[in-house]
């Protein structure tokens, strides 16, 4: 994202959804600032459905935590059963703290990005950047409908250049734990198995 | 003969948003340089309500923990007071709050019931980020207070190993 980049949001329409009113006036007046002047409020996941079964938008932005229907069931519903028109609609995730047992969940839900808060206007602008390129592709299996994940072709995202996150393990490698296994072991371990050839 | 199994289908569609179309249009908008100014001016606007909303968090946060509710219902609350104040606190001078905030999340996340040792870990999290909270950018202070929280984290996670 370069400074003298244009952007005009001006005639997108996008659905904001957050239960905590002052994070929502977090997210709507930085919008705002980005130039987008129509923006639906929701304040629960199923209001938020609700809207998206008869009105179609070009930007979701969802709070991860949401009574009744929380923010990656909306957006699993959003890819898998709402109308043809809305199904590939960008939409990312805004998360104050992922809870252990909802990794996987965030993970598949099928949404562009999940964002950490607090609301950063940098990475948001970069995100709408990202999830308004046209050149990716949307997948559907048995198990995952969404965007593609794999940034082989597009690359990482600008703030991880190495393809590493911040979280990630180290790239040097430890000492070694425990004993080391012998040469015979080692040999036994790549050994062809005769008896089921 | 079996059949071998049907490999699952993969359909690749490619996207073309309308997103991508609006943006590029060439009448009106602004540069990307213009829009982060006035979102760092909007949200310079909301720092005082974030601060006076994070008042409230740390009110609720005592209520909730002196409530006579079961359990898993005061975890789950504190949980989701804690989740809210992480997304106010980048109205605070330092990240600390944000960080002590986020450890508190872990804790909750992590807890199997309010234990004695859970809940000395609860309100020490509380009392840090009273201290933290509208407290100017100084390392030297925070540091301190956010390695013992990381510690208590670290200690209640070794206890709840020994447990399994």
């Amino acid at each position: 994202m370069q400074p003298s980049q244009h952007i005009n949001l001006e005639k997108a329409r996008a659905l904001i959804v957050d239960d905590n009113h002052q994070s929502l006036d977090l997210l709507v007046g930085v919008l705002t600032s980005f130039g987008l002047r129509n923006i639906i409020r929701k304040e629960s996941g199923r209001e938020a459905r609700d809207e998206l079964e008869f009105r179609q938008v070009d930007l979701i932005l969802a709070n991860a935590q949401l009574p009744e229907i929380d923010g990656y069931d909306l957006i699993r519903w959003l890819r898998r059963e709402a109308d043809e028109a809305s199904r590939m609609t960008p939409a990312i995730i805004v998360s104050a703290h992922t809870r252990r047992s909802q990794v996987e969940k965030a993970r598949d839900c099928g949404a562009n990005f999940i964002i950490t808060k607090p609301i950063s206007p940098t990475v948001m602008l970069e995100r709408i950047l990202w999830v308004a390129r046209s050149d990716r592709l949307f997948i559907e299996t048995e198990s995952y409908v969404g965007p593609d994940r794999r940034w082989r072709n597009a690359g990482p995202p600008i703030e991880f250049p190495d393809g590493r996150r911040r979280d990630d393990q180290s790239i040097e490698l430890s000492d070694g734990e425990g004993l080391n296994m012998s040469q015979d072991e080692l040999d036994m371990l790549i050994k062809p198995l005769r008896s089921l050839a | 003969m079996t059949d071998a199994p049907v490999a699952s289908q993969v359909r690749k569609i490619r996207m073309r948003p309308r997103l991508a179309q609006l943006m590029a249009e060439k009448s009106g908008g602004m540069y990307v340089a213009e829009a982060l100014k006035r979102a760092d001016a909007t949200l310079e606007t909301l720092r005082e309500p974030s601060l006076t909303g994070i008042d409230e968090l740390i009110v609720a946060l005592d209520a909730l923990l002196a409530a006579e509710l079961e359990a898993a219902a005061r975890i789950e609350g504190l949980y989701q007071l804690a989740a809210n104040i992480v997304g106010l606190c980048g109205a605070e001078r330092n990240a600390a709050v944000q960080v002590a905030a986020r450890s508190l999340c872990e804790l909750l996340d992590e807890a199997d019931g309010l234990t004695p040792s859970t809940l000395a870990g609860i309100k020490v999290h509380i009392a840090s980020i009273k201290l933290l909270h509208r407290a100017p950018d100084n390392p030297a202070l925070q540091g301190p207070i956010l390695q013992g929280l990381a510690s208590v984290l670290e200690k209640r996670r070794a206890e709840g190993h020994g447990q399994g």
